[in-house]
């Protein structure tokens, strides 16, 4: 694809230190003794990203609209969201050749290890499961849970009204560390997905999957407050004073990416600049992960989502699933047609800085849930998913970013 | 706030109260041993109990099913035979086999007893249980007591624990009798009314999150506790409609709080043991019950309810106590959306699993669940079925845990919870937050709560502390509802000498320092601790802070009276006698009291200065150091492997039936012939058999071996699971004496496997920081299994990690962890100045790590043992816990893998375990601290001999 024909574009992020991606806890120095870092938000690298375009447009942050002229159209302003849509960040990895990196995806929260064996290499095999939505049993279990208070704050306990994500394997271990998917794991979880029947997935480690540890790793931090009870501002080093910030480092063959789209119809003016805009980004230093962290971008004219993935709804079939692989808006007891969700619950907040104000906190499924449809309704779907974004005021579009898969239930 | 549907209702007659208690009492624990006299036994407790109907078919159905397994005719003629064979007066008794191990224990001794004397003690026991003219059970209340007077009569100790040796059925001796009869009390229970039985799975949370929201030890056993309280409102809910005995596990006599039910009168006239045990956190959050069918619903509803109210009810007296605090404009504005967060935040899920009677039916319920049923026997009743139809339900209930529900959106604009991150902390709310306003409203709260009677005892919240509605509960819960007026503990958060440091957690520094505090007490009457002592107590003043007393049971009796177990253990470190960090720590500002404070401070210092001097003189330490503290202490986090797969029967190591019947005296070859080398099943019986031995482990084993033994505080121990705080002195032999009373033949047996993890950190490191390595460690245990992962972090240096085995076998010798502590002492011991031992020497283990990879190659694994051997020791005399950290790492239960696996996995990872483990002992040896191992388990033993006499 030509650079004047591309409409998406891969910006890859390598740290060149650790990273700090607080969760909403606040933190100051001296009063609390530990920060820890999350996984970053889809808010986190739209902010760097915007704040490198601003930079690489000539923004002088100082001045009233930055300096700029008709930039508002691309970057956005107070009133007015950017032009382009921001999905990720997903992760990374230096694969070699053209174009020399693949994902690593969240590990699908229906897919449940039931097993690991060691490989004739030594190697680690992962033995899971695909869940499937239960088939009713004779006699049925009841399946009751304390639903959500009501106007009046009252809870009521309710027969579950969602599928119930079951496997053949009796008892499922405790899952043990966060593996995460390789393309060719992730192909094959999708391709298990769609059949009716399907033996076990055998991932081999390396090859398939990847322990998070093994490309991200928390590191620990430790920092002096200043002493602020003896009416000082001194630096004092004695140990009540230490905190101690948890944060990430990155293997060096791996990175943060995001994809940047920009909509047909946006018109050809908005495409050629913000193109010439993006490109200007390669190579630079962008502000990331922390006051003094940073990470520099690689432009790649492209997305680098593996072929067979199927990233539009619209081209979902009714009975579908999501696999998420950001966060995603989605809420699963109002989500049209969702007949089930497996994964977990975050809490998306950070600050307002036009309102200058805490956000407030909204629930949110974290990356690699997985949503089951049911007779898929796409614009009812996304209707949800916008209301949901104007509670915090979020674009959209940057979340919920994954790969719709034809679900079989047989 | 109205929570629940108040108008659901479960009746129950008399009638129904009665045939549970003839479930419980009949047949007699003699009916097998002596069937001729067991109808005048029956006659005269059916007259008793004046039944409107019999209902014998009913009764026997339900022996049958809790009994759960079909014993072969062969087998019951063999029995025949071997009775006729005994003199008729004499009854020859094996001794129980182990539930899930199907052995026989070490010191299991068949008895002969005499028909006549066993009825002597059966007449004596039944006299006694209805004695006072006891009436026959026609409610809850009356039941509960018969039920509860049984289980008391019967237990270690009791008036007739002979009952306790009496097996449920003579030839499957694995379960007693007493297990048999609840399981069959409960089944009679649920099908009285023609009615089929279900299991009822409850999961009350949430768990990790809200425990470990902690900045401090307190937060941490609170939020644990808090959640067993919690759970235990829907326990004891199911066990109100249902009787206590349908409550397969938890073991419902074994839970604290059902103890403390039982008890009539004033509660806060009992003694401090018994409010102590009641604060222990053992209910797990996810239970399971027997209950009748058409009724399920009603009782989930109600159980559900219950766990409802009282968190709710909670929460309001914490809200009730901050606006009387506050004053109700204050309140009003600072806690909006205090009620909504309280409310939102339970997860109850619960599971009405069907076990019907009818065997085809249960079996083709199986079968649509695409689960197998292992015993597909003739029609012997569905209690063969009970593992397979618990594991559905169980897993059913997994299932449902997995779908996920988001927390309903009301958040706002205020700034989150310093503590969880997960709400809005409380504080005035507007469109345009101005964070003065907000930060005053905590600075007001914070003021007035050090007005409060006691508010020296403790810090409530420090500056910068803002918590939500929840953890707002939390931390004040203790103050204004467990101990608040009319707290249900009979406790009193105003009487800060005798109920408030029941209601305290030991902070991490004490806990670490533990050791040296019960040497110090031996040594209370010196002028340098007296001194110390008296220049604590001055800063304390300046301070405005008491000393908050002994919160180590192992010490001593809790609350104060003992100075030197009274104060912190900060105060034994020097680091704490920094003017910052003291007015840190206790959240005081240096402007008020500076001149007063440091004076106060010099002269503490000074002291304690004097104080370690006394320690290096007065007595020779093996090494020539003094006695100190270490700042380091452990987190250990285990649990049994697989427990699931134990109750589901589809354990690798469960015992066949052949196993069991062997100890019947039935030949191998006659059970092979007979069919029975399929897997014993696990029926109701056997469940409701390990449920008790847990809940005996949890609430008393296993916190006596922690507390008393070794200085430690669990913060839970509930099921399988422990969560507990250890010395690092102590933590080797605690964990050896854990994993022994884990695999008695009292508990679970020599089968079960443990994992655990154990995170040794400095008490000044965040504690969620411990908590989570603590966790992580366990996690990789698990990977394993049967073991423990050792996570080191230590404050100056890389961390360490190392995976060990529970115990070994070296030359027919058993080779545990308490062997570290040996080695650690012999390494002390040789420690002189010019003679250090080449392990502590700098450059040892370093030496190792920069060889390893040269030598940890195929075929130079003969120059990395001699390499090690010279380093470790030159003499030769290596320790075998070395040569068997050289070795392969532990492997896991079942068959070892093939060779070469082995050889790999040992090049890629296992060998590096022999360095690991040197490091370590060489960091215990530098923490060791001077007190010997010997001299340290003497003082405890004396301690735990004298009797406690509070001043």
């Amino acid at each position: 694809m030509s650079d004047e024909q591309s409409t998406t574009w891969t910006l890859l992020f390598e740290p060149l230190g650790v990273l700090v991606f607080r969760d909403d806890r606040p933190f100051d120095a001296g009063r609390h003794a530990l920060a820890v870092s999350r996984f970053p938000l889809p808010s986190v690298f739209r902010g760097a990203v915007r704040a490198a375009l601003f930079e690489a447009a000539g923004a002088d942050f100082r001045r009233p609209g930055f300096g700029l002229g008709g930039e508002d159209a691309i970057l956005g302003n107070g009133q007015q969201r950017e032009g382009f849509t921001l999905r990720g960040p997903l992760v990374v990895r230096d694969v070699g050749g053209n174009p020399g990196y693949e994902y690593v995806l969240p590990w699908p929260r229906d897919a449940v290890v039931t097993g690991r064996r060691d490989g004739e290499n030594g190697e680690s095999i992962l033995q899971a499961e695909i869940m499937r939505a239960r088939h009713a049993h004779d006699p049925e279990p009841t399946c009751l849970r304390m639903g959500a208070p009501d106007e009046a704050g009252k809870r009521s306990l309710e027969p579950l009204r969602t599928a119930l994500p079951w496997t053949e394997a009796s008892r499922l271990p405790k899952p043990q560390g966060k593996p995460w998917l390789t393309v060719a794991g992730a192909q094959q979880y999708v391709q298990r997905s769609s059949q009716p029947e399907s033996a076990p997935l055998e991932l081999v480690e390396g090859q398939d999957w990847l322990e998070q540890d093994s490309f991200l790793c928390e590191e620990k931090r430790v920092g002096i407050a200043r002493a602020t009870e003896s009416g000082e501002e001194r630096l004092v080093a004695a140990e009540s004073m230490l905190y101690t910030l948890i944060a990430w480092r990155m293997c060096p063959s791996f990175r943060f990416a995001v994809e940047i789209d920009v909509g047909e119809a946006s018109g050809v003016g908005l495409h050629t600049r913000l193109a010439a805009l993006i490109r200007q980004l390669d190579g630079r230093l962008v502000r990331l992960g922390g006051k003094s962290g940073h990470a520099r971008v690689t432009v790649v004219e492209d997305a680098l989502a593996p072929r067979w993935a199927q990233p539009l709804a619209s081209q979902a079939p009714s009975s579908s699933k999501l696999w998420l692989w950001t966060p995603g808006l989605y809420d699963p007891g109002t989500a049209p047609g969702a007949i089930a969700t497996m994964g977990e619950a975050i809490r998306l907040g950070g600050f307002d800085m036009a309102k200058h104000q805490p956000r407030p906190l909204l629930g949110a499924l974290d990356r690699g849930s997985v949503l089951w449809f049911s007779a898929l309704d796409h614009e009812a779907l996304a209707r949800h998913r916008e209301e949901r974004a104007k509670e915090q005021d979020l674009p959209a579009a940057s979340y919920g970013y994954g790969q719709w898969i034809p679900r079989s239930n047989a | 706030m109205t929570t629940m549907d108040e108008t659901t209702t479960v009746p129950r007659t008399p009638e129904y109260w009665k045939h549970k208690a003839r479930a419980v009492l009949l047949p007699t624990p003699l009916a097998e041993l002596d069937a001729a006299g067991e109808q005048e036994r029956q006659a005269s407790l059916l007259a008793w109990l004046d039944l409107e109907q019999a209902r014998d078919e009913l009764h026997h159905e339900a022996t049958r099913d809790a009994r759960g397994v079909h014993v072969p005719q062969w087998v019951l003629a063999l029995r025949e035979g071997a009775r006729q064979a005994a003199p008729s007066a004499e009854l020859p008794l094996r001794a129980l086999v182990h539930p899930l191990s199907g052995e026989r224990p070490q010191d299991a001794v068949d008895a002969i007893w005499q028909l006549d004397e066993l009825g002597r003690r059966y007449d004596a026991w039944i006299d006694d249980l209805l004695s006072g003219e006891r009436m026959p059970p026609h409610d809850s209340r009356s039941f509960a007591a018969l039920w509860h007077d049984l289980h008391g009569s019967a237990s270690a100790g009791g008036p007739a624990s002979w009952i306790a040796q009496v097996p449920g059925d003579p030839e499957l001796r694995d379960h007693t009798w007493l297990a048999q009869r609840t399981m069959a009390s409960a089944l009679v229970g649920a099908r009285l009314d023609g009615d089929e039985a279900c299991l009822l799975h409850v999961h009350c949370g949430p768990v990790q999150s809200f425990i470990e929201a902690a900045r401090r030890t307190s937060d941490l056993w609170l939020g644990s506790y808090l959640i067993n309280l919690l759970a235990y409102q829907a326990t004891k809910t199911i066990a109100e409609l249902c009787g206590p005995d349908s409550v397969i596990y938890p073991h419902f006599a074994t839970l604290p709080l059902a103890q403390r039910d039982r008890l009539g009168g004033d509660l806060a006239q009992r003694s401090t043991k018994e409010k102590q045990a009641w604060l222990r956190a053992s209910q797990p959050n996810r239970f399971v019950a027997v209950v009748d069918g058409k009724h399920a619903q009603d009782i989930a509803t109600l159980a559900a309810g219950a766990v409802l109210d009282r968190w709710i009810g909670m929460g309001a007296a914490v809200k009730r106590g901050l606006a009387k605090l506050l004053g109700p404009e204050r309140a009003e504005r600072g806690l909006a959306g205090f009620d909504q967060q309280i409310a939102e935040l339970l997860e109850i899920d619960l599971v009405v699993q069907p076990w019907p009677r009818d065997v085809t039916a249960v079996q083709s319920m199986l079968a649509t669940a695409k689960r197998t049923a292992q015993h597909p026997s003739e029609d012997v009743g569905t209690g063969e079925h009970y593992e397979a139809v618990f594991g559905l339900g169980r897993d059913t209930l997994g299932a449902q845990r997995r779908v996920l529900s988001l927390p309903p959106g009301h958040g706002d604009a205020r700034v989150k919870c310093t503590q969880c991150g997960r709400r809005e902390a409380m504080g005035p709310r507007s469109d345009r937050p101005r964070r003065q306003e907000w930060r005053a409203w905590w600075e007001e709260l914070l003021r007035r709560l050090s007005r409060q009677p006691g508010a020296s005892e403790t810090v409530d919240f420090r500056r910068g502390e803002w918590l939500c509605a929840v953890c707002l509960t939390k931390r004040l819960a203790c103050r204004y509802d467990l101990a608040g007026p009319g707290g249900e503990l009979g406790l009193d958060w105003d009487l800060t000498e005798d109920d408030r440091p029941l209601l305290r957690f030991p902070s991490v520094a004490s806990i670490a320092a533990a050791p040296l505090r019960l040497y110090l007490r031996e040594q209370a009457a010196h002028q340098a601790v007296r001194r110390w002592i008296r220049h604590l107590d001055r800063l304390h003043e300046i301070i405005e802070f008491k000393f908050p007393g002994n919160l180590l049971p192992g010490l001593g009796e809790l609350g104060r009276g003992v100075d030197v177990l009274d104060c912190d253990g900060t105060w034994l470190y020097a680091r704490s006698y920094e003017r910052d960090t003291v007015l840190h720590d206790h959240d005081r500002n240096g402007d008020e009291i500076g001149p007063r404070l440091d004076d106060a401070l010099k002269d503490a210092r000074d002291a304690f200065g004097r104080l370690g001097k006394m320690l290096a003189s007065a007595h020779e330490r093996p090494n020539r150091s003094s006695v100190r503290a270490t700042p380091y202490y452990a987190v250990v986090v285990l649990d049994v492997d697989e427990m699931g797969r134990w109750l589901d029967g589809t354990h690798d190591r469960r015992p066949s039936l052949e196993e069991i019947l062997a100890q019947a005296g039935v030949t191998t070859d006659h059970a092979r012939s007979g069919g029975a080398r399929t897997h014993r099943p696990v029926s109701s019986s056997l469940h409701a058999e390990v449920s008790r031995r847990q809940g005996e482990l949890a609430a008393t084993t296993l916190r006596e071996i922690v507390e008393e033994a070794h200085l430690g505080r669990v913060v839970y121990s509930g099921g399988d699971d422990v969560l507990a705080f250890v010395p690092l002195h102590t933590l080797w032999c605690c964990l050896r004496d854990i994993e022994v009373a884990f695999t008695a033949d009292a508990a679970l047996g020599s089968k079960v496997t443990l994992s655990a993890g154990v995170a040794i950190h400095d008490w000044r490191s965040p504690l969620s920081l411990a908590l989570r390595a603590a966790r992580r460690a366990e996690g990789k245990a698990k990977q394993i299994k049967g073991c423990v992962v050792v996570d080191l972090e230590i404050r100056s240096g890389a961390p360490i990690e190392l995976r060990l085995p529970w115990r070994f076998e070296d030359d027919g010798q058993r080779r545990d962890l308490a062997d570290i502590s040996a080695m650690v002492e012999e390494l002390v011991k040789v420690d002189e100045p010019g003679n250090k031992p080449l392990l502590l020497r700098p450059s040892a283990a370093e030496v190792l790590r920069r060889e390893l990879g040269t030598l940890r190659h195929e075929g130079l694994e003969a120059a990395f043992r001699a390499r090690v051997r010279k380093l470790v020791r030159p003499d030769g005399r290596v320790h075998p816990w070395l040569d068997h950290m050289m070795d392969t790492a532990p492997e896991p239960p079942g068959p070892p893998p093939p060779r070469h696996v082995r050889i790999l996995a040992r090049k890629r990872r296992e060998i590096g375990q022999v360095v690991a483990f040197l490091l370590l002992l060489r960091f215990l040896a530098r923490e060791h601290g001077g007190l010997e191992h010997g001299e340290l388990y003497e003082k405890i033993e004396r301690r735990r001999s004298q009797e406690e006499v509070r001043p």
